[in-house]
């Protein structure tokens, strides 16, 4: 508790300004509201770097909130977890965080 | 009077006079040595060498590694390889690079297209891309052939395959699904990815209806 207090306000300090676009996901917390603020996934980004059947169907599901995705799913590799792990993407860790809760 | 006029005088006429000559192209070498060691005679070349300032502390790169720290406990298996930063790019400055609609939002058709971008069709590097086919689908609504809609297979082909949008959301036959602009809005069909993903039907008429085309 006292963790993810302390991270909420990590995130809300050092939260850069990010672009709202046509295309963002968010994922709608299952653990309920919390101070972190939800997971967000922006297509823009990953579309400039992947085609859309890179990701759908083999490993999302197009549909909103229809992909069963944990942070301990992602941290064993699935979902985010296959490209976020410090080769194809930014790693999870304490400093990125709030790349994706913002 | 007499020794004080001496002592300040004297001196001040000899210095006067040993300053001045210093400025003089001839005498200047006999009165500098007066002064300063190692004055090189006129036209040679000073021995003593230029002094060049050092930073007061060695560069970082320079400065001599400290000696490994002493093993705490021995490990019996190899330490993870340091594993190679991923490669990140200003994407938001590529993004604001891209070609624009006319309603002001990125045209991802012509971004692939002028390889502005160029998406990887899988995870692996060498993952071949899905055929790309060549197929416009003319729907006509009843009785408004104004509203003409196209709808191109080569343009969503780039960026998705069949099995994303067959048997899923449309039939393989033209005329076979019931699309009206109202299941559209309600995210049926042509609205499953625009208006999510893709281009909004209400602010991108005339990209598929392209009779509006030039319409306000
Ligand atoms: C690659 C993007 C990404 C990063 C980086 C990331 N998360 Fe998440 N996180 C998600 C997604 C996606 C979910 C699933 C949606 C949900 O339930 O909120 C999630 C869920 C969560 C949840 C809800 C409960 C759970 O376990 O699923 C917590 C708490 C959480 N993240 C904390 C963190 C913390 C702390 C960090 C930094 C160490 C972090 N996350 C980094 C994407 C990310
Ligand atoms: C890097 C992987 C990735 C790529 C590439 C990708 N998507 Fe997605 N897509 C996702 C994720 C993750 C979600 C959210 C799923 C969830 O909420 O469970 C999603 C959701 C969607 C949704 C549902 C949105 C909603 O609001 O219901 C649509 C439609 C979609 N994607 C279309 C596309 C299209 C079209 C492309 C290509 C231009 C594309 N995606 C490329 C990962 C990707
Ligand atoms: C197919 C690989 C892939 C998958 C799957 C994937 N990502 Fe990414 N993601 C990337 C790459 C590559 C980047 C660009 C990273 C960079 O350049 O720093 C990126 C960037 C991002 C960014 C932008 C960070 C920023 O600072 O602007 C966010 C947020 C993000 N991903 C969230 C997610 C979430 C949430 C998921 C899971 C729902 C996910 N990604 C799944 C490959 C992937
Ligand atoms: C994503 C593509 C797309 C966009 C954007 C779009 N339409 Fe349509 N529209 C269609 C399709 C597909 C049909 C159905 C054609 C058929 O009957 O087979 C249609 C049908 C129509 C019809 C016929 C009656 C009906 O409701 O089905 C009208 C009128 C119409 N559109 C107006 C508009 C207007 C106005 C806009 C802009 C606000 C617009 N459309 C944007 C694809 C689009
Ligand atoms: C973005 C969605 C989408 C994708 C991806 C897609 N199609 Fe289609 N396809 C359609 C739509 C919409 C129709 C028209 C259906 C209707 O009128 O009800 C259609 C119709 C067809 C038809 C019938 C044409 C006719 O004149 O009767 C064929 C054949 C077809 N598609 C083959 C393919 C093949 C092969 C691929 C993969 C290379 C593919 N499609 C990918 C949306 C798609
Ligand atoms: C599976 C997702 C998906 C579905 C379903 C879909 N589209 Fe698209 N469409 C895209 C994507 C992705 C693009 C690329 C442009 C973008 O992302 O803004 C696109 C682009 C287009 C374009 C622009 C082509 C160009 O050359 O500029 C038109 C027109 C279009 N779609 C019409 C339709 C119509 C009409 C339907 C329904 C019959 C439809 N689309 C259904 C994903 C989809």
């Amino acid at each position: 508790m006292l963790a993810v207090l302390v991270l909420a306000a990590i995130a809300a300090i050092a939260a850069p300004p990010r672009l709202a676009m046509l295309g963002d996901v968010v994922f709608p917390r299952h653990t309920g509201p919390g101070e972190l603020p939800p997971a967000v996934f922006p297509h823009w980004v990953h579309r400039m770097q992947f085609k859309c059947y890179a990701c759908h169907d083999a490993l999302f599901q197009m549909k909103a909130g229809a992909n069963p995705v944990t942070m301990d799913a992602i941290q064993a590799g699935k979902f985010c977890g296959i490209c976020h792990n410090g080769k194809t993407a930014f790693a999870v860790g304490f400093t990125t965080c709030n790349r994706c809760h913002r | 009077m007499r020794p004080a006029f001496i002592t300040i005088v004297v001196p001040m006429l000899l210095s006067g006079f040993a300053v001045t000559s210093g400025c003089g192209q001839a005498t200047r070498h006999s009165a500098v040595t007066l002064f300063f060691e190692d004055v090189p005679p006129p036209g040679k070349e000073s021995p003593s060498k230029a002094v060049v300032r050092q930073p007061r502390r060695p560069p970082p790169a320079q400065a001599a590694a400290p000696p490994p720290p002493p093993p705490v406990a021995e490990t019996t298996k190899p330490l993870p390889e340091p594993e190679k930063p991923a490669v990140s790019r200003d994407w938001p400055q590529l993004l604001s690079q891209l070609p624009r609609d006319a309603a002001g939002g990125v045209d991802w058709v012509r971004a692939l297209e002028d390889k502005r971008i160029e998406p990887k069709a899988g995870l692996d590097a060498a993952a071949p891309n899905q055929p790309v086919l060549p197929l416009d689908v003319e729907l006509i609504p009843k009785n408004q052939p104004l509203f003409k809609a196209i709808f191109s297979h080569k343009a969503h082909t780039e960026w998705l395959g069949c099995a994303n949008c067959h048997p899923g959301i449309f039939q393989m036959r033209r005329g076979a699904d019931p699309i009206t602009m109202a299941k559209i809005f309600a995210g049926e069909y042509c609205g499953r990815c625009h208006g999510k993903v893709a281009f909004a039907p209400a602010t991108g008429c005339p990209r598929c209806h392209t009779a509006l085309k030039g319409a306000p």
